[in-house]
């Protein structure tokens, strides 16, 4: 019976020797790396996307209503709440292919609006719509920018910044999209209004005033982040501390340590890995981590609680024989379960965008590493911290 | 348990799931968009959508009264019916036995009637659609792009302003103070189902979904909000009334400020006397002229209760005053008794009161009715910040750029959700089926669940639900494998089921009361993103175990356990 088992135990020092070999590859590329690609989350400041793009309407709005302007699918939709209720009224792109099309519709529906195109030929399907949409109209001019490319390049937005100090810009996508990251730190006294308009005051002398689009901001104060890298090392603290003496207490110490140490081991690797392909580090990061912690904990549990039982079953084996005898016994389970996790989540590694997406490559990793220290790890710490005899107390309480 | 008991413990969970979920479904699904549009407006919107109705709706009864005064009620007026009703008997009148047109408007006292009681109707239709909108399953903010807030009580400027250092506990009590106020704002502005709640001990946390203007948005954020007393000069007030109610046009600056007539005394400011209606807008009762000299400001208030005056049984507000305040109350109370005194909250008089005596610390006001007296209460209460606030983070998710995420994150869900149904069914043939059933029953008890706590539906929870939704599936995998090596061991299938499920049991116990354990730290201790991460964890957790140890054990007793000779189909037989 024996014999068919996997050689987990048998093979430990080199698990062990494959697993500390990853580690120091990890640790070093994180500090190769210089740390972690650090999101906006955990580096305060202000973070913005801005594409450079020409203003090709303007819209002024005389009625009684109130008249919000916004972008769905690419057209133009302009929602009305007076009297009547709700209305909305869309100005197809399909139907309007130029920004003059699109000003001479939206006169001739005669409902309050008055359009003016200040550049009459820009093309329609590429209207944007950036933060601060839907705008509320009013009688002062609201301007609708056109992404049609251009050749700015980034070194003339970093020269345009300069006066910001710490300023990191990247491009997103293509150069010719004219979409750029800005980055800008913060010190105490800055908050986001002063950021926000010393960016664009900078953008607006360099490009134009209103030539540009911001689609996103976000910001973040310098004591959010430190509270969320604190917060995050001491939830992680608690929750081990927490499942040791559960574990502790159901089972023995000796289990306890080892589902601990390779629950570490699983947290490092896993770290190692986002610090060596550069991921960004976000507060679904965190997410990932933890969720690894608990899967992997649960696939240590369930092949401990099998080593627990057949602690009793095979009295006449060495612990060797029973761990190992153990594990085999569990392995379907372990292939099933980890087969159907990663089902789940590689759609979404695949499929999704942004957090999500490097979430579920988190998570898959992080799969693979927490069923392979289960069955390898866990086990073989078992084995080392009860140096080769037999430990359980505590009976199985459905016997 | 007998079967039948547990049986019944099954379908008390459905039904609850059902309760929970029906606003949800019924929102989603039966609810026409018009009217959803109309919710998310702010109280001003509605008020101006339903009195335009109203307007339209009276003309058109008119109209068909002057054309067919015997005409049927169309089904559209066929709400007046009621009042119509209960005011023929009111009038000792015989309720007609088939409603005309006619016979129903005779049903009411007057025109005006009539068209408060149309207004009445749209404005509960809408009401009740934003009530319903509140009990929701809601997306969250990365599903539907709006902004993110994240308050700091400002501690330090605190204590300088008191003079002494507080402690956290009273940091968190000052904090829900302000999150109270920040909820009374909101209903002047158009933000559809804002989420303020408290983070930490001394965060908020503002979330305003859809479409927001940043800038209104800080205004109500930052607004400070004033409170004062102030003396009223009464014979002025009611001279300007006189004046303003003979010609109202010239109430009135062009830009719909109150005018201050040329020959007003200096040192004097006309304003007006506000109340709420029901659309909880304020509304101008009378004009007030008012001293200029503020009598006291309102951050000298301590506290404000409501009560019952215990000689008049007439309801009364109490305020307390710091001992600064006190002096300066009394001051101004002495000087002015058998005065009127102006409650005057952001410009507008909340309150009038007669000063009987001077007074010290402890205020009584009293000559309102109840509901008249908690008001004043709360805008005692609310009118400035007892702690300042300021931005620590701000994020702000364009609505398009939501939509692509949101499309690929839904549909990558579904094809992994598609997968794993797939994949127990060819591993575990019918056995498979039973594991999809329980998979199936989990996800709707858990969006039970977040929709009975109220908790939103953003992309970190949805990968919660799915990953959850993976890993539910191990328990009845541990399950099967048990029941598969009972087989292997020459057991009848329905002894394997038997011990299958009890040697299982406190494997998957152990397994899951450490990711429950792991689950709750984070719910409580994470930041927001992670906290819904872990909440939908936990939940998930808690339901699979439910679902693989009750439902499918259940399911497994009723068909193979109880039956004689009965044949287990679960894949492929281990060797």
């Amino acid at each position: 019976m024996a014999k068919k088992d996997l050689p987990v135990i048998k093979v430990r020092k080199i698990s062990v020797t494959i697993s500390a070999i990853l580690l120091i590859i990890g640790f070093a590329s994180f500090f190769v790396n210089k740390g972690f690609n650090k999101g906006i989350d955990f580096e305060s400041g202000l973070s913005e996307k801005i594409q450079v793009a020409p203003v090709g309407l303007e819209v002024t709005y005389n009625g009684d209503d109130d008249a919000t302007l916004s972008v769905s699918n690419g057209d133009l939709v302009l929602e009305t709440r007076g009297t009547n209720g709700v209305q909305e009224q869309t100005f197809a792109v399909a139907d309007n292919p130029t920004a003059g099309d699109l000003a001479q519709a939206m006169n001739a529906a005669d409902i309050g609006l008055t359009v003016t195109a200040d550049e009459a030929s820009l093309d329609s399907s590429t209207l944007i719509s950036g933060y601060g949409f839907p705008a509320t109209l009013s009688e002062n001019a609201t301007q609708i920018n056109f992404a049609v490319g251009g050749d700015i390049k980034i070194d003339q937005i970093r020269d345009a910044l300069t006066d910001l100090g710490n300023v990191q810009v990247q491009t997103v996508g293509d150069e010719s999209n004219q979409l750029f990251s800005v980055r800008v730190g913060t010190s105490e006294e800055d908050t986001q209004a002063t950021l926000e308009k010393a960016v664009s005051d900078d953008f607006a002398s360099a490009f134009g005033e209103g030539q540009f689009v911001v689609l996103e901001s976000n910001f973040v104060g310098p004591r959010f982040s430190q509270t969320l890298i604190s917060s995050s090392i001491y939830a992680v603290l608690v929750a081990m501390v927490l499942i040791l003496l559960y574990v502790w207490f159901r089972f023995h110490i000796a289990y306890a340590l080892s589902s601990i140490i390779a629950l570490c081991h699983d947290v490092f690797l896993l770290l190692g890995f986002i610090s060596l392909f550069r991921f960004e580090v976000s507060s679904t990061t965190i997410a990932a981590v933890l969720t690894i912690i608990g899967y992997s904990l649960n696939a240590t549990i369930v092949i401990f609680d099998r080593v627990r039982e057949n602690t009793e079953l095979m009295k006449g084996s060495s612990f060797q024989d029973i761990i190992q005898h153990s594990v085999s016994q569990s392995l379907t389970r372990t292939i099933m379960s980890s087969v159907t996790t990663v089902l789940a989540v590689l759609p979404l590694a695949i499929l999704a965008t942004g957090n999500i997406q490097l979430f579920a490559i988190n998570m898959i990793f992080g799969i693979c590493v927490g069923t392979y220290s289960s069955n390898f790890i866990a086990p073989s710490f078992l084995y080392w911290i009860s140096g080769g005899k037999k430990v359980i107390e505590k009976k199985n309480e459905d016997k | 348990m007998k079967k039948r008991d547990r049986l019944i413990i099954v379908l008390l969970v459905v039904f609850l799931c059902g309760l929970f979920l029906y606003p949800t479904v019924k929102w989603y699904t039966f609810v026409p968009q018009e009217t959803k549009d109309l919710a998310s407006g702010s109280n001003e919107q509605i008020r101006e959508y339903a009195l335009g109705q109203a307007t339209k709706d009276l003309k058109e009864f008119k109209g068909l009264i002057q054309t067919d005064s015997d005409a049927a009620v169309p089904a559209k007026y066929a709400f007046l019916e009621d009042q119509a009703k209960d005011n023929y008997k009111a009038m000792k009148k015989d309720v007609p036995s088939k409603w005309t047109v006619l016979n129903l408007a005779a049903g009411y006292y007057t025109e005006n009637d009539i068209f408060s009681a149309i207004e009445d109707h749209y404005r509960t239709d809408i009401y009740a659609a934003k009530t319903l909108s509140n009990n929701v399953l809601q997306l969250g903010l990365d599903l539907r792009g709006g902004m993110s807030i994240l308050l700091d009580a400002d501690k330090s400027a605190y204590e300088e302003k008191v003079g002494n250092t507080i402690s956290d506990t009273e940091v968190t009590t000052l904090v829900n103070q302000d999150i109270e106020i920040l909820k009374n704002r909101i209903d002047q502005f158009g933000v559809s189902e804002p989420e303020i709640r408290l983070q930490g001990s001394d965060q908020i946390l503002v979330e305003i979904p859809g479409a927001a203007d940043p800038e209104r948005v800080n205004t109500f954020l930052q607004g400070k909000g004033s409170l004062l007393f102030q003396i009223v000069d009464t014979d002025l007030t009611s001279q300007i009334n006189t004046e303003y109610a003979a010609n109202p046009s010239e109430a009135y600056t062009e830009d719909g400020q109150i005018k201050q007539p040329a020959d007003l005394p200096a040192g004097k400011t006309v304003t007006g006397y506000y109340v709420k209606d029901a659309y909880g807008i304020d509304k101008l009762q009378q004009f007030v002229v008012l001293d200029d000299e503020i009598g006291l400001d309102g951050i000298h208030l301590e506290s404000s209760t409501t009560s019952t005056n215990s000689i008049t049984s007439k309801p009364v507000v109490n305020f307390h005053l710091d001992s600064t305040g006190g002096d300066q109350f009394y001051k101004l109370t002495s000087t002015h008794v058998n005065e009127s005194m102006a409650v005057v909250m952001d410009g507008k008089v909340k309150s009038i009161a007669t000063i009987n005596e001077p007074i010290r610390q402890d205020v009584q006001i009293s000559g309102f009715t109840a509901a008249e007296a908690s008001d004043l209460a709360v805008v005692l209460r609310t009118a400035a910040l007892p702690i300042e606030l300021t931005v620590s983070s701000q994020t702000s998710v364009g609505a398009t750029l939501g939509e692509d995420a949101v499309s690929a994150g839904l549909g990558a869900i579904a094809i992994g959700f598609a997968l794993v149904v797939l994949f127990m069914v060819l591993y575990y043939s019918v056995s498979g089926l039973v594991a999809d059933l329980a998979l199936f029953f989990n996800l709707v008890i858990m969006l039970a669940c977040l929709s009975a706590f109220h908790f939103t539906l953003t992309l970190t929870s949805i990968a919660g639900l799915i990953l959850t939704l993976g890993m539910s599936v191990d328990a009845n995998v541990i399950i099967y494998e048990r029941i598969k090596e009972e087989l292997a061991q020459g057991k009848s299938s329905a002894a394997a089921v038997r011990q299958g499920f009890s040697k299982a049991f406190w494997t998957i116990m152990d397994a899951n009361i450490t990711t429950i354990i792991a689950a709750l730290v984070l719910s409580q201790l994470g930041s927001s993103s992670v906290k819904g991460f872990a909440n939908t964890l936990a939940i998930g957790i808690m339901s699979s175990l439910f679902t693989a140890l009750f439902v499918s054990h259940l399911i497994f007793d009723a068909t193979i356990t109880d039956k004689e000779g009965a044949v287990l189909r679960i894949g492929r037989r281990k060797k």
